[in-house]
């Protein structure tokens, strides 16, 4: 009889002729390799833009049930995009880098895909950006003083 | 596939049904009266009545229901004249079918005779118009007072100087004699002679001459029995019929009413009512034997009126004091109707108290709390709007299991606590308080105020907190119904106290008085949280009155203006006197006068919104309205009662004073409709007053409510009066009788022009078509401070008539004005029109804004969920068990 333990440790040693840490790789050949994978994420929220215009362009100003999941989907897909940032970076993350850069050209790509549903949801009326809006911040009439004109009857 | 078919089948079925149910007027019913008869007139089926206003119409002898009601003049049971006011042509008809003749006349008809010959004699004002041989039309010199014939010979009796002349009309008008006689004479007909009477004369008239009667016997006169030939005549102590030579034929008590047999002259019946019974004595005036029977009748009130309908079934028309009419006869009473609700006082309305009264709802307290679209609430509002919907189909789940089977208690619950269903009050001239169901008509209330003669007129109703009527052992918050009666004669202010719990009306104050001017509700404040209600009342000699009784009034500016004689005079309450503030002298004639302040209502919104900006109406209740005419032209002041300050006047010409005036001012708008005779059409002259600000940027409206420190504008009045004046006239294809404005609870949804046609239709108009901001032309641009509007639809003189908004649909009816009550649902109000015909209709302008549309069907719906859940179990079970899938599994 015998039995493989299979112990569940973070710091185990790495095998023979692997290095894990890039501290220790100083080659320029890598380091371009991981900015441009990390220039490649960052702009991965651009290419979006154009199909999310053009698919709300076409969903047009009515409010129905396919303009709104279709404007939900992508107001979600904005915010979990931007809610995502460290996530896409974390592959990067420790490997002698600096993503501060990528990460607001990142971050950049989410806003303006935000700014782009956004924008469709004024174009809607679903922002309350008008005085309209905010109309009922307006008092009612008040009338101070009692005006009796001749006989109610 | 066949339980999809039934499933598709039955869901069609429901949608038939529910379009089916969504009929026309479904909630409306209307009453058609006949007042206080005159004179009848009965072919087999058929009642032909006139009424003591003239009003001729046929009621159904079986029902008692107006089956028809004749506009035109009737001049004896087969022949008749119409008269049409804008044409100013009358046309003669025989038995309803051929036009005899056509003429021009210029007023109304008065009388119409047929002559010996067969000819129609039409009398208006001082002309006669005959259309005998070639027709001949004559004016006399003098007034006409009275158009019979005395023998069949048509006649026409002249008021002269200090005589009346009788004048007959055959080929020609010719004078038969003259009496003398004062210049306050009656005349009535008598067999086939007429009798004149005034404070000194009494004359038989006849055909060339005329004979003096006993003038003591004629003062005593209660009742002429004119084909009998006798009077009753009313002493202090006895009551007889008598002849002209003064003999008596039967001697009667007080209380009972006499009338004579058409046919044979050969009895009298004479009709008494005591406790709840109806005696009937039949005098034979042969025999002079009487034969007497009694029926059970439920009223306490006199007898005023009574005809003989059928001598055979012994059946009777008998009207009461109160106006309650019934057919009676030896059977017992056949129908009974309440005709005093043809002369209505005022209406009002109570709601029904439902015992199972729905939870508090946090969603509605919110938005009333901080406004309907305030977006900082949105996510509280929409999380309390859930919970409260769960928590109002818990309630609905458990209701409907309750009350399975019971639809129509659940309809009628849930209309009771919408205020769908309500009572409606209608107090009459008669005295009598009827109190209604708006929905089944069913007559719940019926009470008779007393203590009061005829010339007692009501003054004002209002309603007032009971805990300060130490009257009634009310120990409830309902309030109670204040009625003031004042009668000009004795100069008395009469006070009742309406209960309508225990259906008590009570008189609990008689004060001498001048004629009353004014009458408000005012709202004491009694400390904090504490206030109470009272009624004062301002007599012409400015004396004060206040009920209950009330010493300190002054917490609050009270201002108050009145026309005295063509001088309109503004006052203000000061230390419980009058102060003289301002008057101005109207050089035209006052038409009407409308004040922008309707009691009851609710605070208005002052803003509103178009397009993306927000607009102030300026709304000042201090404003009223002022219509004059001078000649042709049509003037309005809109004036402002705390300054006396004219602040706008316009003019409008070639106005026809002849056809209906309307004036309504609501909040910031004023509403005036006359006929125009160049456009030979009804118009509708639009003004509306607007405050200078237009707020285009949220930001600024955030930081004006929000973050300012300065105190927030209530009145737009007030703050820098830089008011716009926009007006505008729209052409109303149709004729305009009466003009009004829907109402709501809250004010918040759409309020319509309401308008009673002069072909008695009632139709709803469209606010928003007769407005002043609609622009001139479709693609002429809109300044961003403009105040016309992008989204009403461009300038148009003639308002398109858009007959599914007729609110009376099909029918016509004679009605002359409205009552308008709000119910616990924003869109819906309850809507009753009277005149001499009742109609009763929902209105909902902005129906979708709380109701779901006519042709929902909860039981489609749910029908439609069941049978598709049970189809798609079956059919997955199907599809299952099917040999196709087994086998694809197999494979």
């Amino acid at each position: 009889m015998w039995e493989i333990k299979i112990k569940r440790e973070k710091n185990l040693p790495d095998p023979v002729g692997y290095k894990k840490a890039y501290d220790d790789c100083q080659g320029q050949e890598l380091r371009d390799d991981l900015e441009k994978k990390a220039m490649g994420i960052a702009k991965g929220g651009f290419g979006n833009i154009f199909m999310i215009m053009f698919t709300l362009y076409m969903t047009g100003n009515m409010m129905n049930i396919f303009t709104i999941v279709i404007i939900g989907q992508f107001l979600w897909q904005a915010i979990s995009t931007i809610a995502k940032m460290d996530q896409a970076f974390s592959s990067l993350e420790n490997r002698g880098i600096s993503l501060f850069l990528y990460k607001l050209i990142y971050l950049s790509a989410g806003l303006l895909q935000l700014g782009v549903v956004l924008y469709k949801l004024y174009n809607i009326g679903l922002l309350p950006l008008n005085s309209a809006d905010w109309i009922d911040l307006v008092p009612l009439h008040h009338q101070e003083e009692i005006v009796v004109p001749y006989s109610y009857n | 596939m066949l339980l999809l078919i039934v499933s598709v089948a039955g869901i069609i079925f429901n949608n038939v049904l529910a379009l089916h149910q969504q009929q026309a007027g479904v909630h409306d019913w209307n009453k058609r009266l006949f007042g206080e008869l005159k004179y009848i007139q009965v072919q087999d089926q058929t009642i032909f009545y006139q009424n003591t206003d003239n009003q001729n119409g046929i009621i159904e002898k079986s029902t008692g229901q107006v089956k028809q009601r004749n506009t035109y003049t009737m001049c004896d049971s087969y022949n008749y004249v119409t008269y049409e006011p804008n044409q100013q042509i009358i046309q003669l008809f025989n038995e309803g079918y051929q036009v005899l003749a056509e003429k021009e006349i210029i007023g109304k008809i008065d009388h119409c005779l047929i002559g010996l010959n067969g000819e129609f004699i039409i009398i208006y004002g001082q002309t006669i118009f005959s259309t005998f041989n070639n027709k001949f039309t004559e004016k006399v010199d003098h007034q006409i007072i009275y158009a019979g014939y005395i023998f069949d010979v048509p006649v026409v009796v002249l008021q002269k100087q200090n005589e009346v002349c009788i004048y007959s009309i055959k080929e020609s008008i010719s004078q038969n004699y003259c009496v003398e006689s004062l210049s306050n004479g009656n005349i009535h007909e008598f067999g086939n002679t007429l009798i004149y009477q005034d404070n000194k004369f009494a004359y038989q008239l006849k055909e060339n001459s005329a004979k003096s009667l006993d003038f003591e016997i004629i003062k005593k006169v209660d009742q002429f029995v004119g084909f009998s030939q006798t009077f009753v005549i009313n002493d202090k102590s006895k009551k007889q019929i008598v002849n002209l030579d003064g003999q008596v034929e039967y001697e009667l008590s007080q209380d009972e009413f006499v009338i004579q047999n058409l046919e044979s002259q050969k009895y009298y019946y004479i009709l008494k009512q005591k406790n709840n019974e109806l005696k009937i004595v039949t005098f034979d005036r042969d025999t002079k034997q009487t034969h007497s029977e009694i029926i059970e009748l439920q009223t306490n009130s006199l007898i005023l009126n009574a005809f003989l309908i059928d001598q055979n079934k012994r059946q009777f028309l008998i009207q009461y004091q109160d106006l309650q009419t019934v057919l009676i006869d030896n059977k017992g009473i056949k129908w009974s109707t309440e005709q005093s609700l043809i002369s209505i006082d005022t209406v009002f309305y109570e709601k029904y108290e439902n015992q199972e009264q729905t939870h508090k709802n946090s969603y509605y307290e919110s938005l009333e709390k901080h406004g309907t679209n305030n977006p900082l609430f949105l996510v509280q509002n929409v999380i309390s709007r859930v919970l409260n919907e769960i928590r109002d189909l818990q309630e609905v789940v458990t209701h409907f299991i309750d009350n399975v089977g019971k639809e129509k208690v659940q309809t009628r619950e849930m209309e009771q606590t919408y205020g769908l269903k309500q009572k409606v009050y209608f107090l009459t001239t008669y005295g009598t308080l009827l109190c209604y169901d708006t929905q089944e008509q069913s007559l719940l209330i019926k009470l008779q105020i007393n203590n009061q003669d005829k010339s007692f007129k009501l003054v004002a109703h209002h309603q007032i907190d009971s805990n300060l009527i130490t009257h009634f052992d009310n120990n409830d918050a309902q309030p109670t119904h204040v009625l003031f009666y004042y009668s000009k004669e004795k100069q008395r202010l009469n006070t009742f106290v309406l209960d309508l719990q225990h259906g008590i009306i009570q008189q609990v104050a008689s004060q001498s008085s001048k004629n009353i001017i004014w009458t408000l509700p005012y709202r004491v404040e009694g400390g904090p949280g504490q206030h109470h209600n009272i009624v004062i009342l301002i007599d012409e000699e400015n004396n004060i009155f206040t009920y209950p009784k009330h010493d300190a009034i002054n917490t609050k500016e009270i201002i108050l203006y009145r026309n005295d004689n063509g001088v309109l005079k503004g006052y203000k309450l000061f230390n419980n006197q009058l102060v003289d503030i301002w008057t101005i002298n109207m050089k035209d004639e006052i038409l009407i006068i409308r004040s922008s302040y309707h009691v009851g209502e609710e605070n208005p919104r002052v803003a509103i919104w178009d397009d993306r900006k927000v607009i102030y109406k300026l709304i000042d209740h201090s404003n009223f309205a002022v219509l004059t005419s001078d000649g042709d032209k049509l003037k309005l002041f809109i004036i402002n009662a705390k300054t006396g300050k004219i602040i706008y006047q316009s003019v409008q010409s070639e106005a026809d004073f002849n056809q209906p005036i309307n004036l309504v001012f609501d909040e910031h708008q004023v509403f005036v409709t006359y006929y125009n005779k160049s456009q030979m059409m009804f118009e509708i002259w639009t003004i509306e007053i607007y405050h200078a600000k237009i707020e285009v940027s949220f930001i600024k409206m955030l930081e004006n409510y929000y973050f300012t420190k300065t105190p927030i504008i209530t009145n737009y009045y007030k703050s820098d009066f830089e008011a716009f004046f926009l007006q505008q006239v729209y052409g109303y294809p149709l004729g305009i009788k009466y003009l009004g404005m829907s109402r709501t609870q809250k004010s918040l949804t759409k309020k319509n022009l309401l308008i009673i046609t002069t072909t008695g239709q009632l139709h709803s108009l469209d606010r928003n078509l007769v407005s002043t901001r609609r622009r001139e032309k479709a693609d002429q641009p809109i300044l961003e401070y403009s105040l016309q509007s992008a989204e009403l639809p461009p300038y148009q003189y003639q308002l398109p008539i858009n007959f599914l908004n007729t609110l009376s649909y099909h029918q016509t009816f004679d009605i002359e004005k409205f009552s308008i009550e709000s119910t616990n649902l924003e869109s819906s109000a309850l809507l009753l029109v009277y005149g001499s015909d009742i109609f009763f209709t929902r209105i909902a302008p902005d129906k979708t804004y709380d109701m779901l549309l006519d042709n929902f069907n909860y039981n489609a719906l749910i029908a439609t969920t069941v049978l598709i859940v049970i189809a798609t179990k079956v059919l997955s079970r199907l599809v299952k068990s099917s040999k196709q899938v087994k086998q694809f599994y197999l494979n």
